[in-house]
């Protein structure tokens, strides 16, 4: 029972398909308020059934990884990196050399941020992420994003 | 300064007038072809005419386009003596690679590989914005066949490359009937996207046998969509939902007679009926079993492998066949252990204990 539990997300809702084609990732911005001055911002990317993307910490020499870039906010800090919440996927890639580490259906990055007082405000960036499935992939794109922290 | 900005004034009237241009299409004359330096063989004076010339885009991280510079090279060298060129251009780098470390990539082991002319794109960008893109195409690998006459005579994934190749070579190529059939094909590819939100509400309301009927009425007006990707994807789940055997004996008619069949689809909605506690016949979960091997088979580089074959032990022992499931469950154990995730040696424990349950029976 527990594998079936573990096969994966977005099963359950019986494959219905993502309707833009071209567009094999959709991405959802949220902020989670922890206390006064503690968010998460929650960068959530929902991946079409046989699209894969991959990991901040792909080493050099494979796919290229997803990277998140935060515009300065004098007003707030990052604490630490953001972590990734999904099933990674991890094998070595004989025509990379090295390993892949991929994410299917759904992975969500987690940045923690830090007011330095309690205020209203919001953190903006942008995430670059490339995706394959098997026969091809798309080139690293870059998505901006702007979420509010109250 | 003032030359800078007319430079980008004019920069911007031709993206954007190229943006309002139809699409490059198959029978077009081909744009001229520059890319920022060469990498490896001799390219002479780029694209000839009175030749036949295939131009393939890649990038270093694609590996769809590595696991095919072994099938490219084939093509070029059966092809040299018949007067084909092919150049494999690489595209849409990640910031920072450069002449250097392409020079490097082609030097290495994977470059090996590449038995024809090899040319970057970098930060030029001109045969990706030119060519590729000009399309409508984003992925890669993606190749274009430019005629003896300098026309495009085919474009496509280059696993398809090999037939179209050998009758333009041959001069047996109709450029205006293939023009005919692409610009029939893009209009078809557009529908089969479309039908996917109608189709989706089906599967949200799970009526099923009210989907088929709907695919049956669409398939009245467009008969040709009836194998084509997402038609065909929902055909394969209202029917399985309806009449299993049928949804069975569709998907191998299917992968009959499509070019790259998406198996993977099939293997997902069987993993579907799994996951649902749908129960279904012996026949579904072969099906299911040899879609995942066909995905393993063509495409283990996009899968991860442990998983899979841990499935498709999953799919056998659900058939009935205790033999296939044991060898499937080894071969799980085999692949987790092969990688150096810390997670897989629990892998390993979970697929054991598995292979233990298997062999039990």
């Amino acid at each position: 029972m527990k594998k079936l539990l573990s096969l994966a997300f977005g099963l359950a809702i019986l494959h219905a398909i993502n309707a833009q084609v071209m567009d094999p990732v959709h991405w959802s911005f949220t902020a989670k308020k922890i206390n006064a001055t503690i968010y998460e911002v929650h960068l959530t990317a929902t991946i079409q059934s046989g699209w894969h993307t991959y990991s901040q910490t792909t080493p050099e020499g494979g796919p290229v990884p997803t990277s998140i870039t935060f515009t300065k906010n004098p007003l707030l800090t990052l604490e630490g990196k953001a972590k990734e919440i999904g099933k990674l996927e991890q094998h070595s890639e004989p025509l990379f050399g090295v390993d892949v580490k991929q994410f299917s259906n759904k992975v969500d990055f987690v940045q923690v941020v830090k007011l330095k007082a309690p205020a209203k405000t919001n953190i903006s960036g942008s995430v670059e992420f490339m995706v394959c499935n098997d026969r091809e992939c798309l080139p690293p794109k870059s998505e901006k994003f702007s979420v509010d922290l109250k | 300064m003032k030359k800078l900005s007319i430079t980008l004034l004019s920069m911007i009237w031709v993206i954007t007038g190229f943006a309002q241009k139809e699409k490059l299409m198959v029978g077009d004359d081909a744009p001229k072809f520059e890319v920022a330096y060469w990498l490896k063989g001799n390219p002479g004076t780029g694209i000839e005419k009175g030749k036949v010339n295939i131009v393939e885009f890649w990038a270093t991280w694609c590996a769809p386009c590595i696991a095919n510079f072994p099938h490219l090279s084939k093509v070029a060298e059966e092809y040299k003596s018949r007067g084909v060129n092919v150049f494999g251009i690489s595209v849409d780098e990640r910031k920072g690679v450069g002449f250097d470390s392409l020079k490097r990539f082609v030097g290495g082991p994977k470059g090996q590989n590449m038995h024809y002319i090899v040319g970057a794109d970098d930060t030029l960008k001109y045969m990706s914005t030119y060519w590729k893109n000009a399309t409508g195409q984003r992925g890669i690998p993606f190749a274009m066949i430019v005629d003896k006459n300098g026309k495009i005579a085919w474009m496509g994934h280059p696993i398809l490359i090999d037939k179209p190749l050998e009758q333009i070579v041959n001069e047996r190529w109709d450029l205006k009937l293939e023009r005919t059939k692409f610009i029939e094909n893009k209009r078809l590819d557009s529908i089969d996207n479309s039908v996917i939100s109608k189709f989706n509400g089906y599967i949200k309301t799970k009526k099923f046998a009210e989907g088929l009927l709907a695919i049956d009425s669409l398939l009245n007006k467009e008969p040709a969509l009836k194998y084509r990707e997402y038609t065909a994807y929902f055909t394969t789940l209202f029917l399985l939902r309806v009449n299993p055997e049928r949804a069975v004996t569709f998907a191998r008619e299917t992968w009959a007679v499509t070019d790259i069949p998406a198996w993977f689809r099939v293997s997902d909605l069987v993993s579907s009926a799994i996951y649902n506690n749908v129960k279904m016949p012996v026949s579904v979960y072969l099906l299911g079993a040899d879609a995942l091997q066909e995905q393993i088979d063509h495409y283990p580089w996009s899968m991860d492998n442990a998983k899979s074959y841990d499935e498709l032990a999953d799919f056998y022992f659900r058939a009935n066949e205790k033999e296939k499931a044991i060898a499937a469950e080894t071969k799980a154990i085999e692949k987790a252990k092969e990688t150096s995730a810390a997670t897989d040696e629990k892998l390993v424990t979970t697929y054991t204990e598995r292979l233990n349950k298997y062999k039990s029976l």
